[in-house]
């Protein structure tokens, strides 16, 4: 886990567009049809538009850091236990969000496959992949993405258009919804649709190669957010309200009315493997990152223990998830994840201070 | 040796991840028995002390479907149809004894309690992916089809796409009726017989259709009529019903023999069966909601009651449906047809002067039956079956604003306007 990443321009892209599709078979694309009602592309317009102001500037700030980690700034121009504070929520937030990818993963599979297995049995199943993948490292990963992430593109690029001739461009009207209000309301309060894509700044790839990068986050973030939007829309044209808003899993109803003739019938199974393999990835990415805040936040030299220890905590949180123990655990995710964008976008601001002669750096 | 050990903890989890859930809900086909199609009807329950329901399952027999060149249903030949025949007269229920299917009749009080129950009688395990019909009887549909429907379009294994009617008679009897002919396969003959471009006389409905339709607006919708035609085809013939001017119906036609056939349409309001209408209606469904595009019509010659005028006629595009609503007035529905036609006729009739006279007569009977047909849908049914509020919606900025004009008590004082614009191709070349 100590090598250093090489990033190819298509790699970042894929690994940029995955942290924001993945969510594509989540709860959300269903609060937006539940909360916007016949408005919920609008809802996840405005969204989206604001999650990619967000995409526009955070390059901007992380171009100037002349480090790779944020961590290493916070501990040069505060402390260490400040360092491993932020270490700490961002890492909650990372394991929550995982372990609610899983969840959801482990669900979709059980409702569209596999009814009778355990759900603990498919969430190990996502678990493992996830421990195998943080040992072998970071260029493992990127490879991983590389490869599964043009195949999910593409098959939701062919499958939902095919769908479009039960479209009604009347299902978008009444134009505002449930209200102007609840619009708002919905596009803000789902924001996290789109949000997971601050996690690419914690590898900083703006650390050598700064502007060749930021132009292909910014393309494949706006890449991402409109495979996002088009899901949505699809969902938006194709189901009328309420139904669509009924439906746990809107995308899956209608991968079910794929029709490509006699022979390709079962279109749904090839969508449950490209999202089981775009979860897979999300989630070996999340047990990386973890394993690697840790290891250098507390200056953990065993890292390998890490891994398993990682996984294990997002398949125990994603079966608290699933059994509903603690109905708030989604609550705390919206939390820490407020909290994670918040340090994110700006723990490089005192890098800034620091060039200007706030505080001395050691270089 | 560790890195022995290494690649060996690698290759058991890896193999691992194969057995952890891949393989769980494996099913072997010789162990699985496949739907393809369901009745419903209702009984009355002495255990349940309440209404009760019997579920016609119908299995397919694969081993019995013929494949490839003999189309005659596999196993029992002619003699022996006509053998049961015989003796199934005795019984309510006529019994075509198709041999590519099974049908096994459960009364229970609910869907999943007859699955269940199928499951104690048959060895193999039951698989509804290849459920192509569900067969709904008269008396369930006026009750609430909804529940039902609204369970199966929420079943993994139940397709949107699965096919419903309503029978006339008993759903049982329908099924058990069915014994395609020319078909020796009785899946493929359910998605034949509702192919959106050979059925005229009856609308087309999948499961997702109908629980969409069932929700939104007005939550009115349409099924397909199903029925056992059991009358002499020469003896029922209704002529007395021709009209001048008007449409020949299609309710005088009838198939000799006892066949299963989809004809007319089921109205309902909110999942609950309130009227049923003859195939002239369902084709002029069929026609607004642009599913018939060819279809060959005759009218009643105005001229000669006993002569009928036939037409071939090629809709042009989706008929156009626009609506003017004003706040204090009934709201206006413009309804526009565009089509080519052609007389079948070699020369012109008696009575007509030039075909573009007898083009009116073509257009004006058309005009008049889709008329009759939003008018009926309106007022007598007040079903908004074409969904027209939704054109009216983007009229308003919020859903509660639109909820409080009552679209469908708007609906019912509609006046309509109805254009058919025929372009005249003249004499039918064949």
């Amino acid at each position: 886990m100590n090598e250093k990443y090489k990033f190819g321009g298509f790699e970042l892209a894929s690994l940029t567009v995955n942290l924001i599709i993945y969510k594509s078979f989540t709860d959300i694309p269903r609060r937006f049809l539940e909360g916007g009602g016949s408005a919920a592309f609008l809802s996840a317009l405005i969204s989206g538009a604001a999650a990619y102001l967000i995409i526009w500037f955070l390059p901007v700030i992380y171009n100037e850091t002349k480090t790779e980690s944020i961590f290493e700034l916070l501990e040069k121009r505060f402390s260490k236990a400040v360092s491993a504070l932020a270490g700490l929520v961002i890492s909650a937030y990372i394991i929550l969000s995982a372990a609610n990818a899983l969840e959801g993963i482990a669900v979709f599979s059980i409702i569209s496959a596999y009814p009778s297995a355990p759900f603990v049995y498919i969430g190990l199943f996502f678990a493992v992949a996830a421990v195998l993948a943080t040992l072998r490292g970071m260029n493992g990963i990127i490879r991983v993405h590389s490869l599964v992430v043009p195949f999910c593109v593409i098959l939701n690029l062919v499958l939902l258009p095919s769908v479009f001739k039960s479209a009604d461009i009347n299902n978008l009207f009444p134009l505002m919804g449930r209200g102007t209000f609840v619009v708002f309301k919905t596009a803000f309060s789902n924001i996290s649709y789109y949000l997971d894509f601050i996690l690419i700044f914690l590898i900083n790839p703006f650390y050598k190669n700064g502007k060749g990068h930021t132009k292909i986050i910014r393309l494949s973030g706006a890449a991402g957010i409109l495979v996002n939007l088009f899901i949505i829309l699809c969902a938006n044209l194709i189901l009328p309200q309420p139904v669509s808003s009924e439906i746990k899993f809107p995308l899956y109803q209608l991968m079910k009315t794929v029709y490509f003739g006699r022979f390709f019938q079962r279109i749904d199974a090839v969508y449950l493997f490209s999202v089981s393999l775009s979860a897979m990835a999300f989630i070996s990415f999340s047990v990386f990152l973890v394993s690697n805040i840790f290891k250098k936040v507390f200056s953990l030299n065993a890292g390998r223990p890490l891994a398993p220890t990682v996984s294990a905590s997002v398949l125990l949180l994603s079966l608290i998830i699933y059994k509903n123990t603690f109905p708030s655990i989604k609550a705390l995710t919206g939390i820490f994840e407020a909290a994670a964008v918040l340090l994110i976008a700006l723990i490089p601001f005192f890098s800034l201070k620091n060039r200007k002669g706030g505080v001395k750096d050691d270089k | 040796m560790i890195n022995r050990a290494k690649k060996l903890i690698a290759v058991l989890t890896v193999f691992s991840q194969i057995l952890l859930c891949s393989c769980y809900d494996a099913g072997d086909v010789e162990e699985t028995s496949y739907l393809i199609a369901l009745g419903i009807d209702k009984v009355k329950s002495d255990d349940t002390k309440g209404t009760g329901f019997s579920y016609t399952f119908q299995l397919a027999a694969p081993l019995k479907s013929s494949g490839g060149g003999e189309e005659t249903g596999g196993e029992g030949g002619e003699d022996e149809k006509k053998n049961t025949e015989s003796d199934d007269k005795k019984e309510r229920i006529y019994d075509s004894k198709n041999p590519t299917v099974n049908n096994i009749v459960i009364a229970a009080p609910d869907f999943y309690t007859a699955k269940n129950m199928l499951a104690n009688y048959m060895s193999k395990k039951l698989n509804m992916s290849h459920l192509k019909m569900i067969v709904c009887a008269r008396d369930v549909a006026i009750d609430s089809f909804k529940e039902h429907s609204e369970l199966f379009s929420r079943e993994r294994e139940i397709r949107p796409g699965t096919f419903l009617c309503v029978s006339e008679g008993r759903a049982e009897a329908f099924l058990k009726a069915v014994n395609p002919e020319l078909e020796g396969n009785t899946a493929k003959y359910y998605e034949l017989v509702n192919s959106d471009k050979t059925l005229v006389y009856a609308p087309v409905k999948r499961l997702g259709d109908f629980s969409n339709d069932s929700a939104i607006l007005d939550k009115s919708a349409v099924l397909p009529l199903a029925r056992l035609s059991e009358a002499e085809a020469s003896s029922e013939l209704k002529v007395a019903d021709a009209k001048s001017g008007r449409l020949v119906k299609s309710s005088i036609s009838r198939i000799s023999g006892a066949k299963p056939e989809l004809w007319g349409m089921a109205f309902f309001s909110d999942g609950k069966l309130i009227a049923e209408t003859d195939g002239t209606m369902a084709l002029m469904y069929n026609i607004l909601t642009g599913h018939t595009k060819q279809l060959v019509f005759s009218v009643t010659s105005p001229f000669d009651e006993s002569d009928s005028l036939t037409f071939k006629c090629k809709i042009e595009g989706k008929p156009s449906i626009s609506v003017q609503d004003e706040a204090d007035s009934s709201p206006k529905i413009f309804v526009q047809v565009n089509a080519f036609t052609e007389y079948m006729g070699a020369r012109l009739p008696n009575g007509y002067k030039s075909f573009s006279e007898l083009n009116n007569t073509a257009r004006s009977a058309l005009e008049k039956e889709i008329e009759s047909f939003m008018i009926e849908t309106a007022q007598k049914y007040n079903a908004d079956v074409l969904k027209t509020g939704r054109l009216v919606k983007k009229n308003y900025l919020t859903e509660k604003s639109f909820d409080n004009i009552s679209w469908q008590k708007k609906y019912k004082n509609a006046d309509f306007s109805v254009k058919v614009f025929l372009t005249d191709n003249g004499v039918s070349m064949f």
